[in-house]
């Protein structure tokens, strides 16, 4: 056992010895039109957490990935140690020291555990064949320095999601990483599993290795980083210490402004009946026994953490997923829907969180888009189309939206993350529905472009649809809806409406503590 | 200014389908400088009915491979149509039933790959390569090794019959097919969702596109057109072989892909697909009039596969970055 | 749903699927034998024993291309055009030492697996219609650079084809099953304990996670190509001392579509990451088995094609049966 006590002696020395910095300074970044990053500075230090806040669109993820080289900047410096460094490819971050943990983890289900640890430097003997007795014995080191319990045996696509998060992170430790940037790793963690992961990042802390953390859960921010920078719009707007800046300051830095001003809801009067009503909704292994009902005109919430079945509850109803169990009725009748085309016919609609994977075709043109759920309103005889009439509704719609575009013929893909979104509001709108499910509605468009979203929400609502809105971001939750609906893991914990509308039970359902109102 | 210009000037020319015009144009030249016999009108189409039923499965391929799928048995298909009919037709079935029979047939076929790739969700590709063999065997299994022929006199010869004086039936009723689809395809909404369904699957079904049934459908059109394919492959033989159009596959991807179509799906046109038939037929008609050797013939189509998907590729890629 | 935990119960299928492998290999033996009890003869057994290696070799290099999520279907094509360089050495030159010949028809097929691979790796294509493109045009470049005609009988050297003889060797087991044995633990060993082996199935399994964690994912694709392409080219001289002759025609043709069926049912999935070398053996020996079992019970060998087509959708449909259910298991 000498071997193991002489590396750890080294390993605290070189600590002391070393002193590590990453520095970015001016760094721009543009995609075509966009600018995503407009003269961004950043530095970590070492064994800090450093956090990076912003809204969607902010710039957070492009920043991170030219700092891990997966991008170059347009312009502007990266220095490791006060030197400059160009890369081209992410193995050459590698070679700085600097790793990348994904918010969905990027790992080889088909291979072992171990091989997962080592892949990209897996260590060899002097024959060229793999050493599998020292990568195992480094690795059961490591896990054990980190604290953590896994067994190396078994193939990766085994673990759970958190686990394989661990693994990553092992992974960014075997090959000598320095620093370790986390987008969004609590994302789809459990409370417990989000303790753990706290505890590894200080334990990572104490031994000299720097962490960059990107996160919407502002509370956690509070709780593991050491500074916070905040993005707004592709620019750095503030960065400070974290003791010196509260939650509602960090909001304020991040929208620009403060909250009144940023979002309002305009009252509806509702009637006493449900319109649109779901229960005992049950998707074996997904969710189960989810009732609950929305009135015309209503703004009904739904909230929870990521992976608490808010999204495939929206799936079951629209049809994409199978429900085990459960009813939907619209205006008291059954809906008998299997897919989404029965949905649609039933008129509802559904606005998906990912815009670019499930939204909109980026590779056609609006008016096609725009047409695109609605056929019969541009179809003629024999299924031909009626150029005319799909050119009269997209103008139509283009402006009731306020959509800023230049053709109705260019690509969905020229347009920024907020216009696109408007396409695929507008493609929904076009089938009239009477009820329309909105799954993140704001995520990944600027400030902008969500207060216009917002101002979309309000009219639907006066119009009297039944508006349902799956958000993670606490504000609109609080804001906007009439009723909400919090969600954990896969069950409903609460129905709140008026005033039990705060922060604090939204936030304690959702966590899985069942309030008394009207919970699971 | 300048630049701008050169800009859109490059935009304008580098699309898939000056590719096509470009070798519509070598193919041509090459043709004339292979021997004097190129030019004749007549020569050309009587060369040109030695491949239309590739052509006409091409058209359906086309479909296919716009909507995001592939299927590698064509030729096998039609082949084993073909032979199927030829049973059916010395088993004592009046050659009009026949026909008909073996239709459905040919969209049986189609609606197999169609109902394997839907149903268990593996990739059309992967199924394909499975019933490219099985399908050409068992129509070993059902002709064995020589040929059965024999067909009514009316039936047989489709590409001597000839329509408006001088066009051979089989190329008329190819042409009339490649409108019909390129209507389909351009005006109406099914061809909409085809395009949908190749550019991206998931945006589609969240718009209410019925997957499996639009599937199912080109599948089984495609199958359709195996099966007409193979009624005309019968009648202008005279007979029908296990072992025709063998290799036919390399002919009609090659065809697709060279009319503008990408690999990937979400894009092309059978007009282009049209066009790259004819550049096709006279490449293969130049390497004749020059004698060259079978297994070199292959080569240079081989040879066009692996250009053409290059160009193609690299052009569907520029375009996308400057739409 | 990271709660709704991922807990399968994941009895190894692949060493399931081994045993039954060899299960269904024994089985079928007994029961063809029961049919025509000629097959029960030492002779037959040779006769299988003896067509594999061919395949098995091929299967292994495309099983490889498999693992890393490509598919080659040229490497009948390589196969023939390697055996007639070979041969056609032989033809002027019948005492050319043999592992020289072995050693240049090696090279040749990983030259020409080196073209298909950089093709593929340059311009990012989907490596089936590359190789179907490159399995016509290699056949045809055989006629243009040599002239290829058929190389007989006459012109290849004794001594290669005792490698194929069971009466040439010492415990009876002829040369060419020993080789292949020998290819195939050596193909095992390279990829089950070298960097590169352990490198294809990371690149098959993930690609995109191989690239960001530093693994050259062309450089790996283009190895894997040379790779398939010098087994094609090994094989083509295995298949001249089996078969006495090459004929560039008519050689290799629809060798593939054998490799690819022997890979599937030996557990490689065509998703990629997957793959045992054990497997595609079996998968090699179970199609010799059913091709010397179609020829001895009298039926066409007409239905071989048929045969092959259905195998590769049955198996592949099954492992998408059982994947699936293996994984509601754990819901």
């Amino acid at each position: 056992m000498s071997g193991k006590s002489v590396d750890s002696k080294r390993k605290q020395d070189s600590l002391k010895t070393d002193s590590w910095s990453l520095k970015a300074k001016g760094l721009c970044k543009t995609f075509g039109k966009i600018d995503a990053l407009k003269s961004v500075d950043f530095d970590v230090k070492q064994g800090e957490v450093h956090a990076i806040i912003g809204e969607n669109g902010a710039g957070k993820s492009t920043l991170l990935r030219c700092l891990y080289g997966d991008i170059h900047p347009s312009s502007g410096k990266i220095l490791v140690n006060d030197k400059e460094i160009k890369m081209s490819k992410p193995i050459e971050a590698k070679g700085h020291g600097i790793a990348m943990i994904n918010q969905e983890p990027l790992v080889f289900n088909d291979l072992e555990i171990l091989e997962n640890i080592f892949m990209g430097h897996l260590k060899q003997k002097r024959s060229k064949i793999v050493d599998n007795k020292r990568m195992r014995d480094e690795a059961v080191k490591l896990l054990n320095d980190l604290g953590l319990d896994i067994e190396l045996k078994g193939k990766m696509g085994n673990l759970a999601l958190a686990e394989q998060q661990m693994i990553e992170i092992a992974a960014a430790l075997s090959s000598d990483a320095k620093i370790i940037f986390m987008d969004e790793p609590t994302a789809s963690l459990t409370p417990n599993e989000v303790d753990n992961l706290f505890k590894l990042i200080n334990q990572l802390k104490s031994t000299g290795k720097s962490i960059v953390y990107i996160s919407h859960r502002l509370d956690e921010i509070k709780e593991i980083s050491d500074r916070v920078t905040i993005l707004r719009d592709g620019n750095l707007v503030g960065q400070f210490k974290i003791a010196d800046i509260s939650v509602d300051e960090m909001i304020a830095y991040m929208i620009g402004g403060t909250m009144d001003k940023f979002i309002t809801k305009k009252k509806v009067k509702l009637d006493k009946k449900p319109y649109f009503e779901v229960k005992d909704l049950s998707s074996r292994g997904v969710f189960s026994d989810i009732s609950f009902d929305v009135r015309k005109g209503e703004v009904f919430g739904i909230a929870g953490l990521m992976g608490a079945g808010r999204t495939e509850i929206a799936q079951a109803i629209f049809g994409i997923i199978k429900k085990s169990k459960g009813k939907v009725l619209l205006n008291g009748k059954k809906l008998d829907i299997k897919s989404p085309s029965d949905a649609i016919k039933n008129k509802i609609a559904l606005v998906p969180e990912d815009r670019q994977g499930l939204g909109v075709f980026l590779k056609k043109e609006i008016a096609f888009n725009t047409t695109f759920a609605a056929p019969w309103e541009i179809t003629k005889k024999l299924n031909f189309i009626n150029k005319k009439k799909e050119r009269d509704l997209t103008i139509e719609y283009t402006n009731k939206l306020k959509t800023k575009l230049a053709d109705i013929y260019q690509n969905v893909n020229d347009l920024s993350g907020g216009n696109q979104q408007k396409v695929s509001f507008v493609k929904w709108l076009l089938t009239k529905p009477e009820v329309l499910i909105l799954d993140e509605p704001t995520r990944g468009i600027d400030v902008g472009a969500k207060q216009e979203v917002y101002r979309i929400i309000n009219e639907l609502a006066q119009e009297g649809k039944c508006v349902i809105m799956i958000s993670s971001e606490l504000v609109e939750i609080l804001t906007l809806c009439d009723r909400v609906m919090v969600m954990y893991e896969g069950k409903k914990t609460a129905i709140l409406e008026k005033d039990d509308i705060n922060e604090v039970n939204v936030l304690t359902a959702a966590h899985g503590f069942a309030t008394n109102k009207e919970g699971a | 200014m300048k630049k701008i210009e050169n800009k859109s000037l490059a935009k304008a020319i580098l699309k898939p389908g000056s590719v096509l015009v470009l070798f519509l144009i070598l193919s041509v030249v090459s043709g004339v400088l292979a021997s004097p016999h190129f030019l004749d009108f007549e020569y050309i189409l009587a060369a040109m009915t030695q491949y239309i039923e590739l052509g006409i499965v091409a058209i359906a391929f086309t479909f296919i491979l716009i909507s995001g799928e592939i299927d590698i048995s064509v030729a096998s298909a039609m082949t084993l149509s073909s032979c199927f009919a030829a049973i059916l037709y010395n088993y004592g079935l009046p050659m009009g039933l026949v026909i008909a029979v073996t239709l459905l047939f040919g969209i049986l076929l189609g609606l197999i790959n169609g109902a394997l790739t839907t149903f268990t969700k593996i990739n059309s590709l992967i199924i394909t390569l499975g019933t490219m063999s099985l399908y050409r065997g068992l129509a070993q299994i059902l002709i064995g090794k020589g040929s059965v022929g024999d067909f009514p006199e009316w039936f047989v010869g489709i590409d001597r019959t000839k329509v408006f004086g001088f066009l051979p039936l089989s190329i008329f009723v190819f042409i009339v097919l490649i409108v019909i689809m390129e209507v389909i395809l351009k005006q109406t909404f099914f061809g909409r969702k085809v395009f949908a369904m190749g550019t991206n699957d998931k945006v589609a079904l969240y718009s209410g596109v019925k997957m499996h049934k639009n599937k199912l459908v080109l599948f089984g059109i495609l199958g359709l057109f195996t099966g007409i394919a193979g009624i005309m492959q019968i009648s202008r033989y005279g007979l029908a072989k296990y072992s025709l159009g063998l290799g036919g596959e390399l002919d009609v991807i090659t065809m697709v892909l060279l009319g503008g179509t990408a690999f990937s799906g979400g894009r092309g046109s059978t007009i282009g697909t049209a066009l790259a038939f004819l550049v096709v037929v006279l490449i293969k008609i130049s390497m004749t009039l020059i004698n060259m050797e079978r297994m070199i013939q292959l080569m240079i189509i081989g040879l066009l596969l692996v250009v053409t998907i290059i160009i193609s590729d690299r052009l569907h890629k520029y375009q996308d970055l400057n739409s | 749903m990271s709660e709704l935990v991922k807990q399968k119960k994941k009895i190894s299928i692949t060493s399931v699927r081994e045993l039954g492998l060899v299960a269904i290999i024994l089985i079928l033996y007994v029961v063809v034998g029961l049919i025509e009890p000629r097959f029960f003869s030492f002779r037959v057994v040779m006769s299988i024993m003896l067509s594999t290696p061919i395949l098995i070799i091929v299967a292994l290099g495309e099983m490889t291309a498999i693992i890393s999520r490509n598919v080659e279907v040229s490497l009948g094509s390589i196969m023939a055009f390697s055996a007639i360089i070979g041969g056609m050495i032989f033809k002027s030159n019948i005492d050319f030492p043999i592992v020289v010949v072995f050693l240049v028809a090696t090279v040749v097929g990983g030259l020409l697996g080196l073209l298909n691979g950089t093709i593929v790796t340059l311009f990012s294509l989907p490596s089936v219609i590359v190789t179907l493109g490159t399995m016509n045009v290699y056949r045809g470049l055989m006629f243009v650079l040599m002239d290829a005609k058929q190389i007989d009988n006459m012109y290849i050297p004794r001594n290669l084809i005792k490698l194929a003889q069971p009466q040439e060797s010492i415990i009876g087991i002829p040369y060419i099953i020993i080789i292949s044995i020998g290819v195939a633990v050596l193909v095992s060993i390279i990829l089950n304990q070298t960097k590169i082996g352990r490198e294809i199935y990371a690149v098959g399994s993930n690609p995109d996670a191989a690239r960001l964690r530093g693994i050259g994912v062309n450089k790996v694709k283009i190895i894997v190509f040379i790779f398939a392409g010098a087994c094609s080219g090994f094989a083509g001289m295995i298949y001249m001392a089996r078969v006495g002759y090459v004929n560039p025609v008519t050689t290799g043709v629809g060798m593939e579509f054998m490799a690819v069926a022997a890979a599937v049912i030996g557990g490689t999935s065509m998703a990629g990451g997957s793959g045992k070398t054990l497997g595609t053996v079996l998968g090699c020996i179970l199609l010799g088995l059913m091709m010397t079992s179609i020829s001895y019970l009298g039926i066409e060998g007409s239905a071989q094609k048929a045969m092959y087509g259905l195998i590769i959708i049955i198996a592949v449909v099954l492992e998408k049966i059982i994947k699936s259910k293996l994984g509601k298991e754990g819901r």
